[in-house]
């Protein structure tokens, strides 16, 4: 996954669903010789919720149905490889054949292929990587991600495919950090200045290089993807066409992929997984996600800023009952906020148990009792009532706010869900005009918790809209962000999770699997939390 | 009671009983659905109560559950339950059980004649209690729109001149602010709750009330009964009430029972939005936007409120247009 949509807030399930179909009609497909193994020929319809608004990465608001197109059309130096769960992820060769790094660590030189070309025939150049790293880094452009390229100086272009990433300090994602975003044209793109790239149509000067180029689009229908011949990769990819049609309601994607029309929704809605699963027809894929979903205490607003109250509120809720209602089993309890999938996550760790009586004793302990006998706790006269807020048009949100408001009604904490448009729930957010939220993130493949956990500070991104500030995990975070070695700056890590679950800022809920609708025809496809598209190249139609 | 009054209800009745036919159908319809609606709620379930978010969920019409309640509060739903000594063994969601046998507390069956919604909450009991809000927010609201919109018409009737050009600009400004978009605007600054929810439909649907009073009373005030009051030296609030308002009532009552289904259709919308009343609380509306997402797998959590909304809006226009064939058939004996 992109680190640039590192921790966006979801508006809902499928903020940016794609579903994707095959249909063989006008295009069958033909086994080589007969034989067994991938046939070339075939064509994939692929339906969108929305359809792409930009062909330019760095022009995009950052949408990751958009971002997961540019893999199909724009080269990177590397790919980043799903194997999360087991150290920091490691990369394979891709635009770059090799690179290694410099004595002190701080310049990693890169290798291109020489055979890469841009569909109008001109060779992808080192002088193109550095063009990407110039509007990456403009701040007329404004890209989304503009800080992850801050500990990079500089890009040297050292002959037309060797080129050199300079950097103002080591630390253990300069490789990941280097890598992020695709290249783009510097021949094509680099005649339009930079204080226009806001208001310019890159589609009218579009040249691409990837498995995939586009060979016609209609604006709010389709987006037709031809394989490019040309690509380095032949003879991959095996299907001869990507359709993407704009289905903006995934039921209508559902209905669609049940009837056969479209053999592919990217998201399923938990809801109807089973009747999926179910069809012959189809395959349900499943697979951990990035987005874990929590509830937001306001750590500034009495009476969340006693640590007692909110690991009694988290106690109290039946959070195992909640998941497996909402999610239909296809989501699993969240523990803390290193996702449970994840290399740094700390394994000793468990889930807070479902406990009203502990829940109740630590109420009692911060001064909360039902003195007069009306079944709703009181401290100095004053009920314990909260707004709990979550985005309107979210089911699942809502289905879980009136699960939290049952469970907590059994303690005697009165909670009255409220629901407020995305928009202005961000903005009160932000405000800290709140006392809980419900809230998810889609998380980084990097592990750092600086934005989310650390004190916000006015000079500093952040995204601790809760306000949380422990000293102690400010001092933590900042040195496991220090340290180079994965191994020592696990030890940290699993210090800092230990003392924010305890602390329990906000009560952490579920983290979701996503739940990939396949048609069985489709083979070789191989989905992961990074990508849908991540092995394109190698899918083919089935005998 | 005073006599005169008791009979001009037997002489109301006596028109209804003999009256149009639309007139009784509607009548019938919404009086069924209001006595349901009040009465019904004393034998529901408790409309909110979530006794298995998962095991109890969706069910459809005609299903039913065993519900095990246990000693810390918590409640569990079963499709069977049978006992094994000091166990109970049940099966939920297809799989077996063990529970303590002291733990429990109660176990009792439950049916959902209406099935269940996402939550396992009855979709009867939230019908029922959902047609009371929507009810009693669509009468209050009309309530509160004939109140003002009665007293703005009569006295821009009576007054006249510059009073009734500022009241009627006053109104033709706040016809033209598009409905929805004022209630949206309304709903996000006030915090969403059925008191809101029945001031913001009452005051932003009064001037068609007003109008129709004013245009009354402009035609009436210089007929001979008006004038004569005038001469024994009626006062003009007098005059209103006494010999004006029982002058209004049958366009009224046909305008305000239409008004009646659009403000139960608002509502219906405004709750579609997440604006309407909020979560526990059940409402028609509420309960279409719930169903919405699941039409092909839970139909019943829509159509049912569905069918109650528009069967009140249909009752509601024939009520309307009977009144209407009532005041002719008078009028033309």
């Amino acid at each position: 996954m992109n680190p640039r949509h590192a921790r966006s807030p979801l508006v809902a399930l499928g903020l940016a669903m794609v579903a994707s179909a095959c249909s063989d009609k006008p295009y069958p497909a033909t086994a080589p010789d007969g034989a067994e193994g991938p046939r070339r020929g075939g064509q994939c319809v692929v339906g969108a919720l929305a359809d792409v608004s930009t062909f330019n990465e760095y022009q995009s608001a950052g949408d990751s149905y958009e971002l997961q197109l540019m893999e199909l059309l724009f080269p990177s130096l590397m790919v980043e490889q799903p194997d999360f769960e087991l150290h920091p992820p490691s990369f394979a060769p891709s635009l770059a054949t090799s690179w290694e790094f410099s004595q002190d660590n701080r310049v990693i030189t890169f290798h291109l292929r020489p055979d890469a070309r841009w569909t109008d025939g001109v060779p992808v150049t080192a002088n193109d990587v550095r063009f990407t790293y110039l509007v990456q880094k403009d701040e007329r452009i404004g890209a989304p991600g503009l800080e992850i390229k801050d500990y990079i100086t500089d890009v040297e272009v050292k002959d037309a495919h060797t080129v050199a990433f300079h950097f103002s300090r080591v630390y253990p994602y300069q490789l990941m950090d280097a890598n992020d975003g695709h290249i783009i044209p510097e021949h094509a793109w680099g005649k339009v200045p930079m204080d226009k790239w806001r208001a310019t149509d890159f589609e009218e000067i579009l040249v691409t290089s990837g498995p995939f180029r586009v060979a016609a689009h209609n604006p709010q229908q389709t987006l037709i993807l031809e394989r490019d011949p040309a690509w380095w990769g032949a003879p991959r990819p095996y299907l001869d066409r990507l359709v993407l049609r704009v289905i903006p309601d995934i039921a209508s994607q559902l209905a669609q992929l049940v009837a056969g029309e479209i053999h592919l929704v990217e998201v399923v809605p938990p809801r109807e997984a089973g009747r999926i699963r179910d069809h012959t027809e189809l395959e349900l894929v499943e697979y951990p996600s990035r987005r874990w979903g929590f509830v937001a205490w306001n750590n500034r607003r009495a009476p969340f800023t006693d640590r007692r109250v909110r690991k009694a509120l988290s106690l109290a809720v039946n959070r195992k009952a909640l998941v497996d209602s909402v999610y239909f089993g296809h989501a699993r309890l969240a523990v803390g906020p290193v996702l449970s999938s994840m290399w740094a996550f700390n394994r000793n760790l468990a889930p807070l148990p479902y406990d009203l009586a502990q829940a109740r004793a630590l109420l009692a302990e911060a001064g909360w009792r039902d003195s007069d006998g009306d079944g709703i706790l009181d401290r100095g006269g004053k009920p314990f009532v909260f707004d709990l807020a979550y985005p309107s048009a979210n089911s699942l949100r809502a289905d879980m706010a009136v699960i939290i408001q049952a469970d907590l009604a059994r303690v005697g904490v009165v909670c009255r869900p409220q629901q407020v448009e995305y928009a202005a729930l961000l903005a009160r957010l932000d405000a800290g005009q709140f006392d809980a939220s419900i809230s998810a993130w889609a998380e980084a493949t990097k592990v750092d918790l600086t934005a989310p956990w650390t004190t916000p500070s006015d000079t500093q991104g952040t995204s601790n809209f809760m306000g949380y500030s422990n000293p102690e995990v400010d001092r933590l975070i900042a040195a496991a962000r220090e340290e180079a070695d994965y191994a020592r700056a696990k030890v940290l890590l699993d210090r800092i999770q230990e003392i924010i679950v305890d602390d329990q800022p906000v009560t952490f809920i579920y983290e979701a699997n996503d739940l990939v609708g396949i048609s069985r025809r489709i083979r070789g496809a191989d989905f992961n939390a990074l990508s849908t598209f991540f092995n394109i190249d190698e899918w083919y139609w089935g005998p | 009671m005073s006599e005169t009054t008791t009979r001009r209800l037997r002489k109301s009745a006596h028109l209804v009983a003999t009256g149009p036919r639309r007139l009784r159908v509607g009548l019938l319809i919404l009086t069924s659905l209001l006595g349901v609606c009040s009465l019904g709620p004393w034998w529901t379930a408790d409309p909110s109560a979530i006794l298995d978010p998962r095991v109890a969920a969706l069910l459809p019409p005609g299903s039913s559950r065993i519900v095990v309640e246990r000693r810390d509060g918590s409640t569990l739903a079963a499709e069977s339950v049978r006992h094994e000594g000091d166990v109970v063994v049940a099966i939920r969601g297809g799989v077996a059980e063990r529970l303590e046998a002291g733990e429990i507390t109660a176990i009792r069956e439950t049916s959902y004649w209406l099935g269940t919604d996402t939550l396992g909450r009855d979709v009867l009991a939230r019908l029922l209690h959902g047609g009371r809000v929507s009810l009693a927010v669509g009468a209050l609201a009309l309530f509160v729109a004939l109140f003002v919109g009665v007293a703005v018409g009569m006295a821009a009737g009576l007054a006249g001149r510059t009073i009734d050009g500022v009241l009627m600009r006053l109104v033709d400004a706040l016809l033209a602010v598009p409905m929805l978009f004022l209630l949206i605007l309304l709903a996000a600054l006030f915090r969403p709750s059925v008191f809101t929810l029945v001031a913001v439909l009452g005051f932003s649907s009064w001037m068609g009330v007003a109008r129709l009073v004013r245009g009354q009373v402009l035609s009436l005030k210089s007929r001979d009964f008006v004038l004569g009051a005038r001469a024994i030296g009626a006062g003009p609030l007098r005059i209103a009430v006494i010999h004006l308002l029982p002058n209004v009532t049958t366009p009224l009552a046909q305008d305000a029972a239409l008004r009646l289904g659009d403000l139960i259709l608002i509502e219906a919308a405004l709750s579609f939005l997440g604006l309407g009343v909020q979560p526990p609380l059940a409402s028609w509306g509420g309960m279409v936007a719930q169903g919405e997402e699941l039409v092909m797998g839970g139909w019943w959590v829509s159509l049912f409120p569905g069918a109650c909304i528009a069967a009140t809006v249909v009752a509601a226009a024939l009520i309307a247009d009977g009144l209407g064939d009532l005041a002719r058939a008078q009028r033309h004996p």
